[in-house]
């Protein structure tokens, strides 16, 4: 979940239980308030018509005008004992409209000289009611439109704020250690992003350097083995040619020639590797795919020969790829050697060519492991000892740097690479 | 036949001399930017083994000064670095050849072979070795009035063999020279013996007096039987 959503979330949740407790509350003192002023409405009238009995006591005869607004009932002593002040909520039903409508009636005894009298007085609460209904709806409606405006206000608000976080994101997101490309940090007056980019920064550069450290290692130690290694070799050579050998020795420098061999191979391996990355094969050209691939099989068709391994070549279009000449000549040279020699008697390779896409398939052993640890560095398949695995990891590295995209399926004793430009 | 060896590295320096010795040429050496150069003003010879770094200075300058010289010699570079610049660089300012280290002996020796053979062209561009004569320029192979086709890889192998008579030559070396640096890398070296029996057998039928022997496990020797 987005944090601008889980913000916006947090926000409305709260705010909405925040406004119902106060819509809530609010309406209860509105509505007693009211209610007050209408008791306090009646008492004074009350008060009034009280005066004005007192002023003029012929208001009680019974021709009296009725009057819209209270009642005056002749009660007995007794009665007017038994009734106490009090208010009342009542509905009258309206002569109009024919709907019962609340009153609010306020019920009091009184006396005079002539006897005990009931006074009822009453006032419409229709008018109080729909001032508590208007007032009720408008503060609604101002939360509900303080609500939406805070939301979005906040939603604005945090995408503008949090609009480097997000650039950075993508920056970091797009990055990567090999490729010769620098990060843009974006400029922000926030000072905890600020920070942020330039811890990334100093993480990035940290990174880069034992990146770099390791490259330029792996680059300088090949170097450095080469003359020695070149050394010893030759020695080896030399102590070749010894006619005195005898064939137990022979042995021996055989042994060790080959090892020597297998040492010098890793070692140029191991460069290469390290060149690859380094983008020390900057020049391209365009290469195609289909004359490549049927000049590196042609070289070695000797060894398929000795297999005995039918080559079939197929190409349903053109493919022409642009890139260094000595790296594409690595990258299908390890494929088609890759091809004859994990191939099994008798065996089969199948090239395919496309418009983008070359496939190679070879017979072969089973593999059950995870073809992607085949691309990994020193990652073999026991059942050749010779190989150090980085022949696959050389056709990765410079896949990767030109940005094909590589797959090896194994089906069966059927092994099949594609690389698609 | 005169050689300038300019390398730095003494052991490495031995090894070439003592091996391309045994093919007759006159090996001198220089290990330094310095001597190199003296020894090229002083001296004239048939092809120079070029260092490129030398403690004392780049042997890229000492090629761009024998280039300008105008001395006859056939370079090759030779370089621990097998960087594509130096290759290109060298190749560029006028050098034969270029060999990466670690390289085989043999395979120098083909190399200086090479070059030593093509700076002396002169007339006849052939190879005798008693009765087996190889024609460069039309690559034929023949004993006396008889001629065998030969493949382009048979044919060179032959070369490969005639540059390192009488020495032992290994599988890895060949192979290598023949197709390409990357060969060790497809399994054993298994289908060079279909390769060599081919060869030997036409070398049998022309009545060559030089054959392919096999060297125990170490690999072949071109001499006569």
């Amino acid at each position: 979940m987005k944090l601008l959503n889980i913000t916006t979330k947090y926000f409305l949740v709260s705010f909405l239980i925040l406004l119902l407790l106060w819509a809530i509350a609010f309406f209860f003192i509105i509505k007693s308030k009211i209610e007050n002023d209408v008791d306090e409405f009646l008492t004074s009238r009350k008060v009034q018509i009280l005066q004005a009995i007192a002023d003029n006591p012929k208001l009680l005869q019974e021709d009296s005008p009725v009057q819209p607004d209270y009642r005056i009932e002749k009660i007995s002593p007794v009665q007017a004992k038994n009734i106490s002040e009090h208010y009342r909520k009542i509905f009258l039903t309206d002569p109009v409209e024919h709907e019962p409508e609340p009153y609010q009636q306020l019920v009091t005894t009184f006396s005079t000289k002539t006897g005990y009298f009931k006074l009822t007085l009453q006032t419409s609460l229709v008018e109080s009611r729909e001032l508590i209904q208007i007032i009720l709806f408008t503060v609604i409606a101002l939360f509900l439109v303080l609500l939406l405006f805070v939301v979005f206000m906040n939603r604005k608000l945090l995408q503008k704020l949090w609009r480097p976080f997000y650039a950075t994101l993508d920056q970091v997101g797009k990055y990567r250690l090999e490729l010769p490309q620098k990060i843009q940090f974006p400029v922000t007056k926030i000072s905890e992003f600020r920070e942020l980019n330039e811890t990334i920064d100093r993480l990035i550069k940290n990174n880069l350097q034992a990146f770099e450290n390791q490259k330029r290692f792996t680059e300088n130690a090949s170097h450095e083995i080469q003359t020695p290694l070149a050394i010893v070799r030759n020695k080896a050579e030399l102590l070749m040619q010894n006619p005195d050998l005898t064939a137990e020795q022979a042995e021996l420098v055989q042994a060790m020639t080959e090892n020597l061999s297998r040492l010098s191979r890793l070692n140029k391996s191991l460069l290469l590797l390290a060149k690859i990355q380094n983008n020390q094969f900057p020049e391209t050209e365009e290469i195609d795919v289909q004359t490549i691939l049927k000049k590196l099989f042609d070289d070695l068709n000797e060894l398929m020969a000795f297999k005995n391994i039918t080559f079939k070549m197929a190409a349903a279009g053109k493919a022409v790829v642009n890139m260094n000449p000595d790296l594409a000549e690595m990258l299908f040279g390890n494929l088609v050697r890759n091809a004859i020699r994990h191939n099994s008697e008798n065996g089969k390779i199948e090239v395919t060519i496309k418009e983008g896409e070359v496939s190679i398939e070879n017979t072969g052993l089973p593999f059950d492991g995870d073809t992607e640890r085949l691309f990994q560095r020193f990652s073999k398949n026991s059942s050749h000892q010779d190989s150090y695995g980085l022949g696959l990891s050389i056709v990765k590295s410079i896949c990767d740097f030109y940005r094909f995209s590589i797959s090896y399926i194994v089906e069966k004793n059927i092994h099949k690479i594609s690389i698609r430009f | 036949m005169k050689l300038l060896v300019i390398e730095d590295e003494p052991d490495m320096l031995n090894s070439i001399t003592s091996y391309l010795a045994k093919s007759g040429y006159v090996c001198e050496i220089a290990a330094t930017y310095a001597e190199a150069d003296e020894r090229m003003w002083l001296y004239e010879y048939d092809c120079i083994l070029l260092d490129i770094s030398l403690p004392d200075g780049n042997g890229l300058d000492l090629l761009r000064e024998i280039k300008e010289r105008k001395n006859p010699a056939g370079v090759i570079i030779v370089s621990a670095k097998n960087s594509l610049d130096d290759k290109i660089a060298g190749l560029n300012l006028g050098a034969d050849d270029y060999l990466p280290k670690p390289f085989h002996l043999s395979e120098l020796q083909a190399r200086v072979n090479a070059i030593i053979r093509r700076k002396n062209f002169a007339g006849k561009n052939e190879i005798v070795l008693e009765n087996l004569v190889i024609d460069l320029d039309s690559k034929t192979v023949q004993v006396g009035e008889h001629f065998l086709t030969f493949t382009r890889k048979e044919y060179e192998m032959l070369l490969f063999f005639v540059s390192n008579k009488n020495r032992v030559v290994s599988k890895t070396s060949l192979a290598e020279h023949i197709w390409g640096d990357h060969i060790d890398q497809v399994d054993s070296y298994d289908f060079l013996y279909s390769q060599i029996k081919n060869l030997r057998k036409k070398l049998k039928e022309l009545g060559s007096a030089f054959n392919i022997q096999s060297v125990y496990g170490l690999g072949y020797k071109f001499s006569t039987l």
